[in-house]
């Protein structure tokens, strides 16, 4: 699942679908503590080697060089000016102990001076941008079982940036789609009066089937090299195939239940209904793959199979295998940072603008974590966020709509709100921040959230009586009223 | 045309525009133009959407488009490729649970064509209509101009069974029109040519609804185009086999009745017919209405019951109205809908208007009386329409008033043409509602008929939300809520179109982006 950018384009296309256009809410509701001199270092080291790199570029191709460059620049930086970047010492300390690790056991890696980032991104992916950026989501931290799996997603990832596979790829697209014989052939075709776009559409997956394949063959070479990086290091080398193997269920959620709605939503005064449940039927039969569709579709994965890739390593790995190899170098911070960025995710979900997930997210964790004042804030502030939006019919600006091709619990959970009303929102952040209100009081988070549901509620008095408390008992406020 | 929201800011998806020095790529050199988009029907539900476009060109005469089928939350459920006459367009698109059935129009080549695909794409059923030169002229004149978004004029379909429609047609001198029904689960249809045993010059037929054996269209009629007063007619047809069931004028001798919806009986053959209705002798273009009445029909067109309510005496006790039909401050009701629930209950929903005077019309008087030397030069009418409050009537399951409610809103007038000083009220009631001037804008309801959607704009000339406003009255589950939808916003222009049951469409053009943002949103 690791992602490698053989295709920047791609990547770069994909996030800005994904609606990242919002100014993100100050870090109110991070676990992480935030560290501005690391990020300005950080941020100035990249743009250096941005500028480093622009202004090494030559030949006839180089304006298209230096776009696709900053179009990677800028991927970053949004990410940066996102708060997208863990800055938290601690966070930040605990990941380098790892890619030290790595790093002292493999001189040639070291020379390469890379910097892999920690990306509060919720979705479980590691990418190598190319330019000595590796992002490592906390989405994929939070999935394995322990740090030697951990180390080999690293690996993985530090071996496409020795492989130089990402400036390859885009080497190969440049001088492919700008290259003298391309160009006669799509100045032939846009001269066509006729199925231009037809021809246009075959060139197009000619060079994207050619381009995936190589991205597979890369993903091969980057496992096989990864494992060779491993095996300096007192990481247990067998974990690599173990997590290769997790791949094919990565996606899944870290907490993978429908979240009990009915268990908190349903109070004497305002009882759970079973038509929130509904879900209509499939339109027009729902979304269907012809065999052709689903050939396309194979041949355009980025990534072999995984059980492939743990069939390719497998030998490899019996032949290096080492006895007395770790899984762990720190258990402890191993766990606790999972824990740790199980919140995070959920945290920067709702900074992204998208609610809906953090929601959903927030009631799974619940279920595993009972007693986590800050995930009962959590879900009553995205509660309480939902009511203002729908209150000014912009609630489909922070939540996702019902998609056939959605996770099938998520997907129910959508229906779930799509549902539920305006004052069917306001009742259940009311009951549920005043069913816990004995729990999560010393919580800030928690009362901020408290206090928005008895506005959203009506409940003047109340609200008023738990600002005084607020105000009484927090002498540092991160919040106003 | 209205009916198809023709998405022309997003017509060129990519063009080649290229400067010398610019090499070319893939992205510019393709050209993809969005040539209409629209609603998917079930019923009266909007199930999906729909975008057409030319996909590519094939030949000088030949295009290749791309239907792109979405879902009622705009996901992409299928896309359907075909090569066609470069002249195609879609008119309306209906869903039955089986398949769908899109209208297809070639102007160039006079078609109708009717074409249903099923779950994989592939087309099940075709049928073509070749227009004479007039039936073309008429359908292009007339069409879009019977229905509001969110409802189709011509293609309907019924329950499971299929779909029926309904197009004008001349033939000579006749004004007529042709019904159709096609079977789902059998390649089978049927034809009803109107123009076979036509007397009246002049037939317009409008579907109603359907029961299980007949489908039902009110039928006006004329002796000629600009003859005389028009009739209304109410007309059957039996569903299995196209034969007229039955075929019955609405005018008896106590009233004159228009029918506007029908309503089935459950677990009956009997049927209901909804509408205003006049005095016998009343002209219906220039005099006001009695009231609102209800008939009940049987299988062969008898009615076996009638109730009327009266502006004076039934609905006066809700509403401050006179024998006219004219409601104090309002003016007369101009009746969009008339609709039924699950729980039996009527509601009625009208938007009032009065013939006012017009500043501006005076003014042009003036400068066309000084105006000797143009005597054509006609100008704007001393009288316009002024359309105001939104009003709804609720009626128990026996047709008894229960209820009615006026809806504050701003009001606008609509100018007239020189000349129109003398005609009804009514007259330029009907007038505005052709030209889009009413400020309601659809009624929606779901499938099961539990629960419906009022939308109307109001433009606020003080105030908070000063600006355009979307106003929604929705219906569920006995009582009546109110929503306000503000829609000031940074997009050169908004527009607010029917979606799924309880959600709207908010389309924003931001002109600088040249980007087009639409999203579902939830009424409250």
């Amino acid at each position: 699942m690791f992602n490698c950018l053989p295709a920047l384009f791609a990547l770069v296309t994909c996030l800005l679908c994904m609606g990242f256009q919002s100014n993100a809410q100050v870090q109110l509701f991070s676990v992480l503590k935030a560290d501005a001199t690391y990020k300005q270092s950080t941020f100035k080291a990249i743009e250096q080697r941005y500028n480093d790199d622009i202004g090494q570029v030559k030949g006839d191709n180089k304006k298209y060089f230096k776009e696709i460059y900053k179009q990677r620049f800028d991927y970053i930086k949004s990410n940066f000016d996102m708060e997208g970047i863990v800055t938290d010492p601690a966070a930040v300390a605990y990941i380098n102990t790892l890619v030290k690790e790595i790093l002292v056991a493999n001189p040639a890696l070291q020379a390469l001076n890379p910097r892999v980032l920690l990306y509060r991104a919720w979705w479980p992916n590691a990418s190598s941008l190319g330019e000595g950026t590796v992002l490592v989501n906390i989405g994929i931290v939070n999935k394995f079982n322990n740090e030697a799996q951990l180390a080999f997603v690293l690996c993985h990832e530090l071996a496409h940036l020795y492989l130089n596979h990402s400036n390859n790829a885009i080497d190969k697209y440049i001088n492919t789609v700008y290259s003298d014989e391309f160009q006669k052939e799509l100045k032939k075709i846009s001269k066509q009066a006729y199925e231009k776009n037809r021809q246009l559409d075959k060139l197009a997956k000619s060079i994207a089937f050619k381009d995936r394949r190589h991205s597979r063959e890369h993903e091969s070479e980057a496992d096989s090299m990864a494992i060779e990086f491993l095996k300096n290091t007192s990481f247990d080398l067998q974990q690599s195939g173990t997590a290769l193997g997790m791949l094919d269920s990565i996606d899944n959620d870290k907490f993978n239940i429908d979240p009990p709605l009915e268990r908190y939503f349903n109070h004497t005064a305002h009882p759970f209904s079973q038509s929130w449940l509904k879900e209509p039927e499939a339109f027009f039969g729902g979304v269907q793959h012809s065999e052709d569709d689903q050939q396309i579709l194979d041949s355009l994965k980025t990534h072999p199979d995984c059980k492939k890739r743990v069939q390719y390593v497998t030998p490899i790995l019996t032949r290096y295998y080492k006895p007395g190899s770790k899984q762990f170098i720190q258990e402890q911070s191993f766990r606790e940072w999972q824990q740790v960025f199980d919140r995070e995710a959920i945290a920067y979900a709702y900074e992204s603008e998208n609610v809906s997930l953090a929601l959903y997210y927030a009631l799974q964790a619940l279920d595993h974590y009972p007693d986590d004042t800050w995930l009962m804030a959590m879900v009553g502030n995205s509660l309480n966020r939902m009511y203002v939006a729908q209150k000014k019919h912009m609630l489909n600006k922070i939540v996702e709509l019902p998609s056939p091709y959605r996770e099938k619990k998520y997907n129910r959970f959508l229906h779930f709100i799509q549902n539920i009303s305006l004052s069917d929102i306001a009742a259940f952040s009311y009951y549920f921040m005043d069913e816990r209100k004995t729990t999560g009081i010393k919580n800030e988070t928690f009362l901020y959230a408290l206090i928005n549901s008895k506005e959203n509620y009506n409940k003047p008095a109340e609200k008023q009586e738990w600002i005084s408390y607020y105000k009484t008992n927090f002498t540092k406020q991160n919040f106003t009223f | 045309m209205k009916k198809v929201f023709l998405f022309c800011i997003a017509c060129i998806l990519c063009l080649a525009q290229l400067s010398a020095q610019e090499k070319l790529s893939i992205e510019n050199v393709k050209s993809v133009y969005v040539r209409s988009s629209g609603e998917i029907m079930d019923g009266e539900q909007i199930k999906g959407y729909f975008s057409f476009y030319v996909s590519d060109k094939v030949s000088r005469k030949i295009n290749e488009y791309t239907l792109q089928i979405m879902d009622e939350n705009l996901n992409k459920v299928k896309a359907i490729t075909f090569e066609d006459d470069k002249n195609i367009q879609i008119l309306e698109s209906s869903y039955n649970g089986n398949t769908i059935m899109f209208l297809f129009y070639d102007s160039k080549e006079k078609i109708l064509e009717y074409r249903a695909y099923g779950f994989d794409g592939k087309q099940k059923m075709t049928y073509t209509k070749e227009l004479n030169k007039r039936s073309k002229a008429l359908i292009e004149e007339t069409y879009g101009g019977k229905s509001e978004d969110g409802q189709n004029e011509a293609l309907f379909s019924v329950g499971n069974k299929g779909y029926v429609t309904s197009y004008p047609v001349k033939e000579g001198k006749y004004f007529s029109y042709e019904i159709n029904f096609f079977f789902t689960s059998q390649k089978k249809q049927w034809t009803y040519e109107a123009a076979e045993d036509q007397e009246d010059k002049f037939a317009q037929a409008t579907y109603l609804g359907a029961t299980d054996s007949i489908v039902l269209f009110e039928v006006m009629k004329k002796k000629g185009i600009f003859a005389g007063q028009p009739h209304s007619w109410l007309l059957a047809l039996n569903i299995h086999n196209g034969k007229k069931a039955f075929e019955v004028i609405t005018e008896a001798d106590d009233y004159k009745f228009y029918p506007m919806n029908v309503s089935t009986i459950n677990g009956k053959s009997d049927f209901l017919v909804l509408g205003t209705y006049f005095e016998s002798d009343a002209k219906i273009m220039k005099h006001s209405s009695l009231g609102l009445a209800s008939y009940t029909m049987n299988g062969k067109g008898a009615i076996v019951s009638k109730k009327f309510n009266s502006w004076d005496d039934q609905i006066g006790k809700y509403l401050p109205v006179n024998a006219k039909g004219k409601v104090a401050e309002v003016g007369y009701i101009y009746f969009h809908k008339i609709l039924q629930t699950a729980d039996g209950k009527f509601f009625a929903i009208g938007e009032g208007y009065k013939k006012v005077v017009s500043a501006l019309g005076i003014a042009s008087k003036i400068i066309n009386n000084s105006n000797f030397g143009n005597r054509n030069a006609r100008g704007v009418s001393a009288l316009k329409l002024k359309i105001t409050d939104l009003i709804t009537l609720q009626f128990d399951d026996q047709f008894n008033v229960q209820n009615a409610k006026i809806y504050d809103k701003f009001s606008n007038t609509v100018e007239m043409e020189g000349g129109y000083e003398g005609v009804s009220p009514h007259i330029m009631a009907l007038m505005a509602k052709s030209y889009g001037a009413f400020d309601y804008d659809f009624t929606l309801m779901d499938k099961e008929h539990t629960k419906f959607n009022i939308g109307y704009s109001d433009y606020e000339r003080s105030g908070e939300d000063k600006g355009l406003t979307f106003h929604s009255i929705s219906y569920n589950n006995g009582s009546f809520t109110e929503d306000k939808i503000s829609l000031k916003s940074k997009a050169k222009w908004v527009k607010v179109f029917p979606a799924k049951p309880g959600f709207i469409m908010i389309l924003e053009y931001y002109k600088k982006d040249k980007r087009l943002e639409y999203r579902l949103e939830k009424l409250n």
